[in-house]
Parts: C-alpha cells; structure tokens; sequence
C-alpha cells in the first residue's frame, strides 16, 4: 500500500515536472546591447536595428519553428570583429553591429550607385546577416547534419528562405545581398583562402543561382544579362531542389506548417 | 587550360581513398613501412596488411558488392578502348592495377538501394576531360585523360619539389601521387554517387560535400594510406592556379571566344565555379586531416599549413555527423572493419 502511495507520488511528482516543462515552452528572447557611446558608427548601427525593430521581426519570423531549448538572439558591439560565431553552449546568436556598420560604409562608398540599390543593398545585406546567423542556431538545434562547409550552409539557407516570401522580397533580399558581395569584393590570393568564409563573389553567384534556379521567371534577367554565366545558371534548378530537399527533410519537421501558410502571407 | 584545371584540382583534392582502390591492387600486400613525417603515430599499421597477405587473400572473397558493378561493353572490363592511340599505356597500367576490381572491393561494406555502375573511358571533353559521376545513368566514370594528365603533373610536381622542398607539407612519390590521386578522385566521384542513391540532405555546397566524403573516408584508415592521398592533393594544389587576380587582356590573341572560358579569366566571374577554388579545397583538407588525427598531423599545425581562426576539430566533428547521420546506417560494420584492414596500396607507392 505504501509502495502504491509511493508510486503515486512519483507519477504525481512526474507529471507535476512535465506539465512545468510543457507550459514553460521554448522561447525566442532578443535583446539589443549598448553600442559603446563614443563609437558614432556603431550607435548609428544600433539606432537603426532598434528603430526598424529588425530583432522583433526575426522573432515574428521564427513563430513556425518549434524550438527544443530557449534561443537567445542578441546585437550587440563586438569589440570591432565583424562577427561572432554562434555560442552553442548558451544557444546565443550575435548580429554584431559592426558588421552593420560595415554595409553602411559600403553602400555609401558607392557614390555612383543609385539610392535605389544602395538600400537595397542595405536591406538586404540586413536581412541576410541576420538570416545568415540565425542559421547556424537551427543547425544546431535541430541537430541538422552538414554536408559542404557550414558558412556555405548557411549561405544557401539564407537564400532558400528568402526565395519563400513572394519574388519582391526575393528580389529585394537576394538581389540586395549580391549586390553588397559585388561592392565589397576584395581581391584573394594564397593564403586567404584558407578562410572558413567564402569569397565574396563566390556567395554572389551562390546567392544569385538559388534565386534563379527557385524562380527562372523572376529572375529571368539573370541569366540573360549575364550575371550568371550559362555553365553555372545551367546547375541552378539542380542547387535549389537540393537546398530544398534539405530543407524538408531536416527542418520541416519543426516546423507548424499552418503558421508557416500565415509567415508566408504575412507582409514584410 | 586555366579552368580544366580548376576541375581537375577538385578532382584531385578528393583523391583521397580510392587509391585504397588503387592500392588494393593486385594484394601484394607490400606496405613498407610510413613514410610520412611524423607518421609516429602509428607506422606499424599503416603498412600493416602487409604480413597478413594471405589471410588477406581469403578476407577478399567477403569483398564483393551486388550493386557496385563495372559496366563492361564486350569484354573489356569496364576499361573501354580509347579513340586515341596516346592512351593505351594508361589503359594498361590501370588494368593491371585493377583499379576498377579493387574499387568494388572497396565499396563491399556499402549497402546501396539502387545498383551504380564505373567504367573507365576517353571522355568527352578533350585532354582535360575530368572523371563525373552522371546521376542520369547511374555511372560513375573516370576519364583516361585525367590519369593521363596526371602524369604529366607528376614530373612537374617533382621538379617544383627539388627547387623549393617546404612547397608540400607532405612528401610522396610518383607512384603514390598517382595511386593517391585516383583514390581521391574516385572517392570524390563516390561521394556524388551516394548523395544520389542515398538522397542524402546538402545543405552546403556538393562540390565540398563530396570533398568532404573523400578526406573523411580516407581518414578512417591507417595513416599511411590518407598520408598519400593529402600528399598527393596538396602537390597539385601547388601546381595549379586559384582565379587570376588581374582582368585579361580582351583584346589579346589568345584572349579565348568560348564564353565559359573567358568567365574562368575573369577574376570576379572565376569563382561562379561549383567547385571551391584550389586553394580553397587544399585548405578544407589539411583541416579536416588536422581536425581528424590532431596526433598524426601536428607537424600541419606546427609548420603552419593549418588557417589559424579555424576549428578543424571542429570542422571534422562536423562532417562526422552528417556522415554518421546520413551514411553510416547503410554501411554493413563487420565488412567496414575488412575493408580498414586491407593493404590497399603497395609497396612501390608507399615508399
């Protein structure tokens, strides 16, 4: 009898624990550092994430997934990196705002390039590090396993998502994107290619054959332009379908397809 | 030739363990002793097989697998005839190195559900016809011209080597160039083949994906075999180009009309290339060398080869996984355990 009670009590105590664990679900926490005060550049990044509210809307972004584990997206100054690599120990992203600033800096060097493309640029180069960051935190919480280099990975995450939403914020996003690449592409010689990153025209062209491949009608001026060759734009549907297919195999189970339909409707 | 050669570096840098293929060969079963510097960590076996070569001969009837099959057209043993009369001698010494059979043998642990074929043949394509794997046929083909043209490296690389010896991290000779070449190559092309017929999920790039498949199999041998594959990958990387840096000259003679190719002298347009550049895919090797056996390949760190904000323990976790993941449930374990105990190269190209 007593052992019965016992038992009962620990099923209790059992089920007390998993309704706790089940009401306190996984959450996304976002939160914006301070920018140190006498670095102009830096507070200008900062000011301009805050005002656009660009980490509420990651977050609105992010409803479909179901997390196993709270994640914690930050911006934040990095001491002058332009990045910091995803923390998987306290599943912590960083968007630095340096980085930020950098694709400001790069977009007004650009004094002959219409208003026009420089905030594409701009907003699309936003978007894509956020993006961009955010995708090594699904790899690790959905245990997503990686075939290529990682940042390539997320690289092609990136433009696989950005091709979800309607071909205008296709072309704003990836279209942007590449455009940054262009502008801040730097000459590489020897050892700078052992770089875990890729080159910034590589991910131009990774950047531009997702689009292409996802959406040859949209992005039909791609290929007749020439801003990708034919022997690349010929493999494009093939990049794509493979993205795509890692995408439903690996990431789609975690995903409320009915709030996805909603994200998808939503405007941007 | 700029472009082929960026092909054929990829090529080379997935060579990495079909040489296994290669070095299986006839099961001489010579391995002499490791070569490699530093190779510390293990010389007894990474010639290991070696004294186990008739027990060796019977574990090799295991070796057979149902659904890696050599396409032979009348006879010829998967090594068709050449159109051309220049590659004959490369016909004969594959075949009498049995690439192709010791290729299967290789693949015996493997369990595929849907049969591929490999042949070897003059491909289309001219003198730089790189080995594919052509999802359309199932066939994994490796390319006459490719072993061919390796060769030719092979001298040059020796010669950049007498001039300036600390030009390679590691040092292997011709025969095992061109043994650790093939099985990088193959295993690459391998690689394809298994993201086809295992649907596997690529999130990264395929070109690296398969570089990975090849470094990361050839890691899970003894030494001395990835030895000779690194070596021989890091050699070609040396002698051949990553994307020019200056914009052609377009109204040169030899400024080429074909467009891909003048994309390929394009120093922006260079690297809308599938493949990572040479320098890219020599990098991700020594890494994941470095990431996989810190032990055995210190002297990459301590010499300087390795990227130093790079994690390559890290990076060979990485594929670890996806290979663990993705792979390894279709591999029979007791047949993987022959397959890492066999001599696969031989005597004359571990030396």
């Amino acid at each position: 009898m007593r052992r019965a009670t016992l038992a009962a009590a620990i099923v209790g105590v059992t089920q007390g624990l998993f309704l706790a664990a089940a009401t306190a679900a996984p959450q996304v926490s976002i939160a914006y550092g301070d920018a140190p005060a006498g670095d102009a550049a830096l507070v200008h990044a900062h000011d301009i994430l805050v005002k656009s509210q660009a980490l509420e809307e990651l977050n609105s972004f992010l409803t479909p997934l179901k997390f196993p584990t709270d994640l914690h997206i930050r911006a934040d100054a990095c001491g002058g990196a332009l990045r910091r690599p995803y923390d998987r120990a306290t599943k912590t992203v960083t968007i630095c705002y340096e980085m930020i600033a950098r694709v400001l800096d790069v977009a007004k060097a650009q004094t002959s390039a219409s208003d026009q493309d420089r905030n594409q640029a701009i907003l699309g180069t936003i978007v894509e590090a956020l993006f961009h960051e955010t995708a090594y935190a699904l790899f690790d919480l959905f245990d997503v396993p990686i075939w290529g280099r990682i940042d390539d990975a997320a690289d092609r995450l990136t433009a696989f998502v950005m091709m979800q939403f309607g071909e205008d914020n296709a072309r704003t996003t990836i279209l942007g994107s590449a455009l940054f690449f262009d502008w801040s592409a730097r000459t590489w010689t020897g050892k700078d290619f052992a770089s875990a990153e890729a080159p910034e025209a590589q991910r131009f062209y990774n950047f531009l054959c997702i689009a292409y491949g996802g959406d040859p009608i949209a992005f039909d001026s791609l290929k007749t332009n020439g801003a990708l060759p034919d022997y690349r734009s010929a493999q494009c549907a093939k990049e794509y379908q493979q993205v795509r297919k890692a995408f439903d195999l690996r990431l789609m189970p975690f995903i409320d397809a009915d709030l996805l339909i909603k994200a998808r409707a939503r405007t941007w | 030739m700029v472009r082929p050669t960026l092909r054929l570096l990829a090529l080379l840098a997935f060579a990495l363990s079909l040489t296994a293929a290669e070095a299986a060969g006839s099961g001489s079963g010579g391995n002499s002793s490791s070569p490699a510097p530093g190779g510390g960590a293990n010389p007894a076996a990474a010639g290991a097989p070696s004294p186990a070569a008739s027990p060796a001969a019977n574990a090799d009837a295991a070796l057979t697998n149902g659904k890696v099959k050599i396409a032979e057209v009348n006879g010829d043993g998967g090594y068709r005839l050449p159109k051309s009369d220049i590659y004959a001698d490369t016909r004969a010494k594959m075949m009498k190195r049995q690439v192709l059979e010791e290729y299967v043998k290789f693949l015996a642990p493997l369990k595929l559900p849907k049969t591929i074929w490999v042949y070897v043949d003059e491909c289309d394509g001219g003198d730089s016809a790189s080995p594919f794997y052509s999802p359309a046929n199932r066939a994994l083909v490796m390319c006459y011209q490719f072993m061919k043209m390796m060769e030719d490296r092979a001298a040059l690389i020796a010669q950049a080597e007498a001039k300036n010896p600390k030009l390679f991290p590691m040092k292997v000779n011709r025969d095992g160039f061109l043994a650790g070449v093939f099985a990088g190559v193959i295993l690459h092309e391998t690689g394809h083949a298994l993201f086809d017929v295992l649907d596997v999920p690529i999130m990264g790039r395929e070109e690296d994906a398969a570089d990975e498949i090849s470094t990361f199999v050839a890691l899970q041998f003894q030494p001395a075999l990835a030895d000779i594959v690194v070596a021989a990958y890091s050699d070609v990387g040396e002698t051949f180009d990553n994307p020019p840096t200056a914009a052609p000259d377009t109204k040169a003679a030899d400024y080429p009309k074909d467009k891909t190719q003048q994309c390929f002298d394009d120093p922006f347009c260079a690297f809308a290339d599938v493949h990572g550049t040479w320098g890219q895919r020599f990098y991700n090797t020594l890494c994941l060398m470095y990431g996989g056996n810190p032990t055995h390949y210190a002297f990459l760190k301590t010499g300087g080869w390795l990227p130093k904000d790079r994690d390559c323990p890290a990076e060979y976790a990485l594929v670890r996984h996806a290979f663990a993941k993705t792979i390894y449930p279709f591999i029979d374990t007791d047949l993987m355990a022959k397959v890492q105990a066999r001599a696969w190269f031989r005597s004359n190209e571990l030396k």
